[in-house]
């Protein structure tokens, strides 16, 4: 096969626009942060880098466990529900477990995640509908509580999570660890070429010993985990656990998750970009306070956000019809 | 029928897919309400032609006249507007409609009054379709709970309602309209072919050779993309079509027999009594570095037994020893992990992960072994894999290139490394492992497969051409509806004839 086999290399246009696709998260990032340092002087100052990090920490967490469930080819509906009604065992835990109330928290979550994996896998129901079912449970299920909100005391030993370490929000740097630790072990080990395998071509994964089923399920056991402890962080943040912590989580997740560049679709994505997400749609929230446009705005934006984003990340030759 | 101009006349039609000539040159008439039947094995171009027939693929070479004019179909529209169509081998209907819905799918004409069904208008529409072949089907009926025979009844009266679309006579073409009824249904389906002749013509494409004999008028025999005869049935015999089909050309030295090593008399892997839907009680052993043939024509079953020793179809019964040891964990992940390894037939569906790199695409099933206790070692994958690349003459710039920017015979190799890679394979399943390679991509693989076997593995192999099976094959295994049907020892030393093994597929 010397004449016949060549190797066939993209046009020139078509690699300049992979990479293009590739890049465009941090350039759009580098652009907003220099745009509001213009507007606003003091965007790039200590106090309110604290604040954006701060606020940005729960959301980091929702969006690393989202990104395997995406990167897997499916979606979790149902993260911010389960936030809340996580939150509310998370307060009623810490008197009994202090900072155990968070271990016991997650693992709930990781059961619940198991749970919601195993019935989208084995009853072949596509994700977003056990999820979308799951987001009405948990959040009817929080709201079955005899009281609305229940409060941490203000000398529980989790709030010491809530303070600054050498000028770094606690919270942000157990969010960026998570991040941290669940990309390396998406780069470092065979887990995340079975992650990126079963969102590509289930089949060919299939086929070649991957294991299917339980790449997916543990991406979802994964992902409610995260969901927890993202709960657990507002009601720290907060003092108090309450059905409607994380609730309006939902959108700007899947949209830092998007935003960053990981394919709707799956198979193509990674934890470092959404960390670039999370931080696009944080600066933006912060941007709409500062150009004076009130928070209103903030749905439409990360609705229209989605839509574009998951647009130019989706790799359309792949798909024949979507559903 | 003998001057008048004939319904379809293709000339000069060639059509290459990548490094795949499907089609060279071929010259192809269909005269007016004449039956012409299509034979040949797989790959020799068939599939190509009906997709040019019916508007699917366009020729990159030649001229199609349609009653003397010339045409040239775009669309599928365009092709049914001239009056062609075609019955599909896997049903195309809608199984959750109406029978009349169904025949009047796309074109309802009046049938729907400003976007809505008119019942009644369209039911009569589609009993007019289902008179036209005298059949007596309910057009109330859900299509669903019809038998197959019937549903293809239906579509034969689908592909019949362009005749109200166009001037000319209907051209139905019939893609192996037989291959999964039985008798008496095949019988009903020729009544019809006799019936479609007086409004239409026919193309019936069947890997049966006597049923074509029985039908057509004439009979146009492809090999390797080109009309290797034409016969009329009065004129010819089955003996002389079966070699007609097979060819009698040299099998030459891409094969590499020389390389073919003896085997041992050890049993490697025995099939015991396995069935399953598409199989049933079927008894293999391999024996350690051996090479079986696997032959078999469509819906013999054979695609499907790998399948299944591979784990990845559901047996009813029967056990898998491998090494005198039964398997258990009846999935791939199993089999991969005993040593069983498999090549699926659909490459780019089934065999590679298009977005990710040479390398992952290689180490997929054996990661274990590039790994240092759980974590990846890149290092030690680089050196496995570019020593790969290189012993296999892989084309790629990189190991760290996308799979889907090499060749179709490139992507072959690397999916075949894949199994290469594991130290401990025992059994290799390949399921038409030369599927769309050119000629020297091919050569490279039979001279794997050579090797391999003197190294001790077990090889299944499903060929396209028996010429392939035979020349690959220690011993051949023929399959016909889902039983092993014949098996042919020594083929070494007494090649078996082509025609011998067809007997027993068909």
């Amino acid at each position: 096969m010397t004449a016949t086999a060549t190797v066939v290399v993209p046009p020139k246009q078509r690699r300049e626009l992979d990479a293009l696709r590739r890049f465009a998260p941090v350039l759009v990032l580098v652009g907003l942060v220099i745009g509001l340092t213009l507007k606003r002087s003091d965007f790039l100052s200590i106090g309110q880098q604290q604040q954006l990090v701060e606020s940005a920490a729960p959301l980091l967490v929702f969006a690393t466990g989202m990104t395997v469930v995406v990167m897997c080819g499916g979606i979790d509906l149902s993260i911010a529900a389960f936030a809340g009604f996580a939150s509310l065992w998370f307060a009623r835990f810490v008197p009994h477990l202090g900072i155990g109330a968070l271990v016991a928290v997650m693992l709930l979550g990781a059961a619940i995640g198991t749970v919601q994996g195993v019935i989208h896998v084995k009853a072949q129901i596509p994700s977003f509908v056990v999820t979308l079912g799951g987001l009405a449970l948990w959040a009817g299920l929080a709201l079955l509580q005899d009281k609305p909100s229940i409060l941490i005391a203000s000398n529980s030993s989790v709030l010491a999570l809530d303070g600054r370490l050498v000028g770094v929000p606690r919270l942000a740097i157990l969010a960026g660890s998570l991040a941290l630790v669940t990309g390396l072990l998406m780069w470092a080990t065979p887990v995340g070429r079975w992650v990126r395998a079963v969102g590509s071509n289930e089949t060919a994964a299939y086929l070649s010993g991957v294991p299917v089923v339980a790449t997916r399920i543990a991406a979802f056991a994964f992902c409610t985990m995260c969901a927890a402890l993202a709960g657990c962080m507002v009601a720290i943040d907060q003092t108090n656990g309450s059905p409607g912590t994380g609730r309006t989580q939902l959108l700007p997740t899947v949209a830092a998750v998007v935003v960053g560049g990981t394919a709707i679709t799956g198979g193509v994505g990674g934890v470092g970009r959404t960390v670039v997400g999370v931080l696009i749609v944080k600066v933006l929230g912060t941007g709409l306070s500062i150009i004076g446009i009130g928070q209103k705005w903030e749905n439409i934006l990360y609705g229209a956000l989605v839509i574009v984003a998951a647009a130019l990340t989706i790799d359309g030759s792949k798909l024949t019809v979507v559903k | 029928m003998s001057a008048a101009v004939p319904a379809l006349r293709l000339e000069g039609i060639s059509k290459r897919f990548g490094a795949v000539q499907a089609i060279t040159d071929m010259t192809f008439e269909v005269r007016r309400h004449e039956v012409v039947g299509l034979l040949g094995e797989n790959g020799a171009g068939k599939s190509t032609l009906l997709k040019i027939l019916v508007g699917l693929v366009e020729p990159d070479t030649g001229t199609m006249y349609r009653d003397g004019q010339q045409v040239r179909f775009r669309t599928v529209t365009a092709a049914a507007d001239a009056g062609i169509g075609m019955v599909y081998q896997e049903q195309s209907l809608v199984p959750s409609l109406t029978v009349a819905e169904n025949i009047l799918l796309g074109c309802e004409g009046h049938g729907v009054n400003a976007g809505v069904f008119r019942w009644r208008k369209l039911r009569e529409l589609a009993q007019a379709q289902l008179d036209k072949i005298g059949s007596n089907i309910p057009v109330r009926a859900v299509t669903s709970q019809l038998t197959f025979p019937q549903r293809q009844m239906v579509e034969i009266a689908k592909v019949l309602s362009i005749e109200e679309r166009t001037a000319f006579d209907p051209v139905v073409l019939l893609d192996e309209p037989t291959s999964v009824l039985d008798g008496p249904d095949v019988a009903v389906l020729f009544e019809q072919i006799e019936r479609l002749r007086e409004r239409a013509s026919v193309v019936l494409v069947s890997h049966r050779i006597e049923e074509v004999m029985a039908v057509a008028d004439r009979i146009y025999v492809l090999r390797n993309g080109v009309v290797a005869a034409e016969r009329r049935p009065t004129e010819t015999t089955t003996d002389e079509l079966r070699h007609l089909m097979i060819g009698r050309e040299d099998t030459g030295s891409h094969f590499h027999a020389e390389r073919q090593a003896d085997c041992a008399d050890t049993p490697r892997l025995e099939i015991v009594g396995l069935s399953s839907a598409h199989f049933h009680d079927v008894n293999i052993t391999l024996r350690k570095g051996e090479v079986v043939g696997l032959a078999g024509v469509q819906g013999s079953g054979r695609e499907e037994l790998c399948r299944a020793i591979f784990g990845a179809l559901k047996v009813d019964a029967g056990e898998i020893i491998l090494d005198g040891e039964k398997v258990k964990a009846r999935s791939p992940r199993g089999a991969v992990q005993v040593g069983i390894g498999y090549l699926p037939a659909e490459r780019r569906t089934e065999g590679m992960i298009g977005t990710m790199s040479v390398a992952e695409n290689m180490s997929l099933a054996t990661v274990g072994t590039v790994c240092r206790g759980p974590v990846l070692d890149r290092e030690r994958e680089k050196r496995v894999v570019d020593d790969w690349i290189e012993r296999l003459r892989i084309r790629t710039p990189s190991g760290s290139v996308p799979m889907r920017q090499l060749s179709g015979g490139n992507q072959q190799k690397v999916v075949l490394a894949r199994w290469l890679m594991s130290g401990d394979l025992k059994v290799l399943l390949l399921d038409h492992p030369t599927r769309g390679l050119d000629v020297g991509a091919k050569s490279e693989v039979y001279a794997l497969v050579r090797d391999l076997a003197a190294n001790g593995v077990s090889l299944l192999v499903l060929c396209d051409g028996l010429d392939e099976t035979i020349a690959l094959g220690h011993r051949v295994i023929v399959m016909r509806d889902g039983e092993v049907s014949a098996e042919f020892a020594a083929v070494r030393d007494a090649k078996p004839r082509p025609d011998k093994i067809m007997e027993h597929m068909l």
